[in-house]
Order: structure tokens, then C-alpha cells, then sequence
């Protein structure tokens, strides 16, 4: 790099800094007399229950069965639906116009009365 | 007669209770020096990287049951230094009354009247230009520029990425061959 040349040319890599004499034979001796002594952290022993063993896994088997029961309570609600969709179905094909006639028929009933009926209804 | 130093043998050392200080005593005689170049030149003080090395191995020596070998031991002193540096200078910022506009006239002011500098005109000029810098990037000269060191180690100092250090240097080298030609 063309700068970086310019300022080795000009300034150089020399060390402009110096220390006291024999500062660095005293040092280590220096700093390993500072060096704190290690103190052992005390282990705490935790108590394990039998029941703080099981917890995790009846947890999870609780979620597992309401997700089940959940699953089959909407596969039922599903089919429930379809179900009467089908019966309702099932009701219209039964009651056919031609029947409805037959049955007017039989009943001996005239237009008027049909209306007088139908209204009343209303 | 100090032994000579072998990394592996000194992490092993360092494993059992009864061997732990020798293997970091090792640690001091090894890295106290390169360590403390970095700092200095970092702090300028010679008291200030004094006590900053001290604390670098300080916390090197309570946190060494954590040092897991996944990078190289100097690596990791490298970065707790670093980190001492970078907290120790923003203290220094936030404590002084440091001119705005020219933050560097103070730091050479006292490196001027320094008994442990002895750099002449020029020298005193590159640390003008590199006090100019901010902290990081500064460091990031500093290892490159004077220790030589690889980008790759430099990359597991700082945890940022080879190509983000390179741009770093280069932006750095820039602005001080530009503060140097306007001084010159």
C-alpha cells in the first residue's frame, strides 16, 4: 500500500516508548505475589424429589392426551355436522313436489283454503 | 533458568490445582511484555499500562478455569488487554475535561513531558495522528502496523471479520498519511 510505505518512510516502526530499569524482571515476581488465592465455590446440592423427576413427563403426557381429546372431540363435531347435513338432505329428496300434491289432493283442499292455510301459518 | 515455553505443557500445568501458578507464571514471563507494548501504546503512561497489565492478568488468573483452549492463550489475554484498554480510556473520557475539537493535544502534551518517551519529532507526530483515530481502529493499526500481527488472529481478538479488520487498517492508514503529509 502506497500510504502505508509513506509512513514507514516518514515515521518508521521504532519504539518510542521505554520503562524504568529492569521493569520487566520485577514484573512477574510483582504480579504473582498479587495473584488472589483461589477460593473452592461450594457446591449446593439440590434435593430431587421423586415427584420433581416425574413432573416433566406427566406434563407432557397431559398435553399429549388434551391434544388427543381435542383432535377427537373436533373429528367428532366434524362428523356430527356432515350427519345432519346428510339427514336434512335425506328430508328434502323424501318430500317430493308430487307427493305434496297427492297430499293436497287427499286432503280435499282448494286453492283458497291452501292460501287461507299458508297465511295462517305466516 | 526459565524454562522455555511450550503452550501444550502449560495448558496442562494449568489444569491441576497443585501446578496451576507455575504454568501461569509461565503465562506472565511469556506474554507480560508484548502485552504491555500494546497497552502503552494504547494509554501512553507508562503508571497507566502498568496498572492495566496488572489487571489484565489479574482477571486472567481468577478466569483461567474458563479458558477452554478453543483459541490460543494469547489470543485470550489479547482480548482481556484490549478490553481493559477500551474501558480504562473511556473512564479517562469521561472523567477529564478533554477538548472537543482536539482531543489529541492533551494525550501529547503529556507524552511530550513524558521521562519514558523519547521519540523525536516525527514520532511524536504519528502518535498525534494516531490519537485522531477511534479506539478501535487504532488498535487495530497498532497490531498491524508495529506487532505484525495476522488478520486472522487479529479476527479472534476483536470477534469481527478479516475483511472488516482489513477495510479497518486501511481507512486508518489513509487518515494518518493525510494527517502526516498536512504536519510534514
Amino acid at each position: 500500500m502506497k500510504e502505508e510505505d509513506e509512513i514507514l518512510r516518514k515515521c518508521g516502526t521504532g519504539n518510542p516508548f521505554t520503562v524504568p530499569d529492569g521493569y520487566f524482571d520485577h514484573f512477574k515476581e510483582n504480579i504473582i505475589e498479587q495473584l488472589p488465592e483461589k477460593v473452592d465455590q461450594p457446591t449446593v446440592k439440590h434435593h430431587i424429589t421423586r415427584w420433581s423427576r416425574v413432573k416433566p413427563w406427566f406434563y407432557m403426557t397431559a398435553v399429549f392426551a388434551g391434544m388427543l381429546l381435542g383432535v377427537r372431540l373436533m373429528l367428532n363435531l366434524t362428523s356430527g355436522s356432515e350427519s345432519s347435513e346428510t339427514s336434512k338432505h335425506a328430508e328434502t329428496e323424501i318430500v317430493t313436489d308430487r307427493y305434496v300434491e297427492t297430499m293436497i289432493d287427499h286432503s280435499m283442499m282448494d286453492d283458497y283454503s291452501l292460501y287461507e292455510c299458508l297465511t295462517e301459518a305466516e | 533458568m526459565t524454562p522455555s515455553y511450550n503452550e501444550k505443557e502449560v495448558l496442562l500445568l494449568l489444569q491441576h490445582e497443585d501446578t496451576q501458578k507455575e504454568a501461569f507464571s509461565r503465562i506472565v514471563a511469556q506474554y507480560s511484555e508484548q502485552l504491555y507494548w500494546q497497552i502503552r501504546r494504547m494509554v501512553l503512561s507508562h503508571e497507566d499500562a502498568n496498572d492495566l497489565l496488572q489487571n489484565t492478568f489479574i482477571k486472567a488468573w481468577t478466569n483461567i478455569d474458563y479458558f477452554r483452549a478453543e483459541s490460543k492463550l494469547s489470543t485470550w489475554l489479547y482480548r482481556i488487554a484490549l478490553n481493559e484498554c477500551l474501558t480504562f480510556l473511556n473512564k479517562q473520557r469521561a472523567t477529564s475535561l478533554v477538548s472537543i475539537d482536539e482531543p489529541e493535544a492533551d494525550a501529547v502534551s503529556t507524552l511530550e513531558g513524558d521521562p519514558y518517551f523519547s521519540g523525536d519529532e516525527a514520532q511524536v507526530l504519528l502518535q498525534k495522528a494516531l490519537l485522531t483515530l477511534p479506539e478501535k481502529q487504532r488498535m487495530v493499526f497498532n497490531l498491524k502496523y508495529f506487532q505484525e500481527m495476522k488478520y486472522e488472529d487479529m479476527s479472534d481478538v476483536f470477534g469481527t471479520s478479516v475483511g472488516a479488520l482489513k477495510a479497518s487498517y486501511h481507512h486508518a492508514v489513509k487518515k494518518i498519511e493525510s494527517f502526516l503529509k498536512d504536519s510534514f
